[in-house]
């Protein structure tokens, strides 16, 4: 046998192989970093252990609150009309969220988010909660350019507080401070569904779709696909009949319920509707008026984290801003 | 004192979740070269910081008893390889582009002449690759660029042995019969061994 050049062949298939996808790029350090900091934040413990007489004033509150919250919680029925509701309203409106007509999304939004480190001097886990404004810009390729900026720090103790200084002053980058700001850049089709014209709008094939086609993994259970539902409302390129069959999908998840009238976490006024077990409960709070998804709460053991959506525009390339201040 | 297995480390975990940064410390290496090799420089560093934090999550699954040589090597790799799943088109790409690149030369190696033809099949191979069933070419890809052994990868892909072995079989015999008329594998290379252990 020989080889188109004439040539005698020399190698094997495992040896072709290996050779066209060649060596590995060497380590680099700052992603290494990048996904030890992530493995850590999701290895801390939970928010320290209080004694048990805290531990039983919360119970306490916490039975208030169930207490109440059964006395306003209507049933999974007025859950689904709420939702059939907010459907036809959505329906109704024209276009995209993101109104302008110009190729480029922008989304504005503020978000909690729990960060956590190690404290050097105990070596005990701790946690900070960074208030971030949020601005993101979608391209029609399906790449996204988002700028976070911190507003505030807030600790849930003074340990917190004093770990948090410690590891600031020795460098940690991981550890949020006022006005710090990270730029992040996806490349296209690297996000959940890049186009969403893809999504059926056939409600009961939208629901199948989000439950099996999610990054990274299909969905593990109905408070996942409900915070699905809850991220693709929020995008501005949402399209009123996407949103339209979003919230009818929603409808149809069991166990959905209406929690009442709820201020979000930028205190505007919406209609919460929820599904989940208390330690990892998803709340979307949304705009009975308008059907605008004003937030997304979620829960997680004793941490809640949120997201509150703010505006939506179009522009005409990443990183620029509308003309009026949305915020 | 002899250190701690991965399944040690794993179960400890359980009760103190950052004991399980020594298993990242071992393989996080590893899992990055497969997956950046298999699906390109961007794509591979983030699944493979997303394979820690997924192993993470279901670490109360590892079954050291199970896991060839108490290693957490074919575990975490079969988490990345699944992940890789749902980046096909990331791979499909990424293949396409390994096809249209000049293979690494040097003129100081004695196999020069070799890679020299191994140029001429690249687009045909990466094509056949892509054309693969997903389940035989992850089992191949696994033993090539992942260095496992059959054992191994039928514990990362959680399949038998012999379901294994015939994937493999199965990748080769197409890879080979797409190649051989190029000329560019040899011919007395039917048979072969396991190259993961002996």
């Amino acid at each position: 046998m020989t080889t188109m050049s004439g040539r005698t062949p020399a190698v094997d298939d495992f040896e072709l192989v290996r050779s066209l996808y060649g060596e590995a790029p060497p380590s680099d350090p700052v992603a290494r970093a990048r996904a030890l900091r992530a493995l850590r934040r999701a290895a801390t413990p939970r928010w320290p252990r209080r004694n048990a007489l805290a531990a039983a004033a919360i119970a306490l509150v916490a039975l208030a609150a169930a207490i109440t919250l059964s006395l306003v919680r209507t049933s999974g029925n007025d859950a689904v009309d709420q939702l059939r509701r907010l459907s036809g309203i959505a329906g109704g409106q024209e276009g995209e969220l993101a109104v302008g007509g110009r190729p480029v999304v922008y989304e504005l939004s503020q978000a909690s988010e729990i960060r956590s480190g190690f404290d050097v001097e105990t070596g005990e886990g701790f946690f900070v909660e960074a208030r971030t404004r949020n601005e993101t810009w979608r391209s029609s390729d399906g790449s996204v350019f988002r700028i976070s900026e911190v507003l505030s720090v807030r600790f849930p103790s003074d340990a917190a507080r004093a770990a948090w200084a410690s590891a600031v002053a020795s460098g940690d980058g991981s550890m949020p401070q006022v006005g710090e700001l990270d730029e992040v850049n996806i490349p296209a089709g690297r996000i959940p569904f890049p186009d969403l014209a893809e999504l059926p709008l056939e409600p009961d094939d939208l629901l199948q779709r989000l439950r099996t086609g999610w990054w990274p993994e299909p969905l593990g259970g109905d408070e996942e696909t409900l915070r699905a539902i809850a991220e693709l409302l929020a995008r501005g390129d949402a399209t009123s009949e996407l949103r339209e069959a979003l919230f009818e999908a929603g409808s149809t998840l069991e166990d959905i319920e209406l929690l009442g009238d709820r201020t979000d976490p930028l205190n505007r006024e919406g209609v919460a509707i929820g599904l989940g077990p208390a330690d990892r409960r998803v709340v979307l709070v949304v705009d009975p008026d308008t059907s605008f998804l004003l937030s997304l709460e979620e829960r997680s053991g004793e941490l809640t984290t949120w997201r509150a959506y703010q505006a939506w525009a179009t522009v005409d390339s990443p990183g620029e801003r509308p003309a009026d201040d949305l915020s | 004192v002899q250190e701690p297995t991965d399944g040690e480390q794993i179960l400890a975990s359980i009760e103190d979740p950052s004991r399980f940064e020594a298993v990242f410390d071992r393989h996080y290496d590893v899992v990055r070269r497969y997956a950046q090799r298999r699906i390109g420089r961007a794509t591979g560093e983030e699944i493979a910081a997303r394979t820690f934090l997924l192993a993470f999550e279901r670490r109360s699954g590892f079954r050291p008893s199970a896991a060839v040589g108490g290693s957490a090597r074919a575990w975490l790799l079969g988490i990345a390889t699944n992940m890789i799943r749902h980046h096909l088109r990331d791979e499909r790409t990424h293949l396409r582009i390994l096809s249209a690149m000049p293979a690494e030369r040097s003129a100081t190696e004695p196999d020069d002449e070799a890679r020299l033809d191994a140029i001429d099949v690249r687009p045909a191979l990466a094509q056949q690759l892509a054309a693969l069933p997903e389940g035989e070419r992850d089992a191949f890809l696994l033993m090539v660029l992942g260095e496992l052994s059959y054992a191994e990868i039928a514990e990362a892909l959680g399949v038998p042995t012999g379901t294994v072995r015939s994937r493999i079989h199965r990748a080769r015999r197409r890879l080979r019969e797409r190649l051989r008329p190029l000329g560019a594998i040899r011919d007395d290379d039917d048979e072969w061994e396991d190259p993961g252990r002996g």
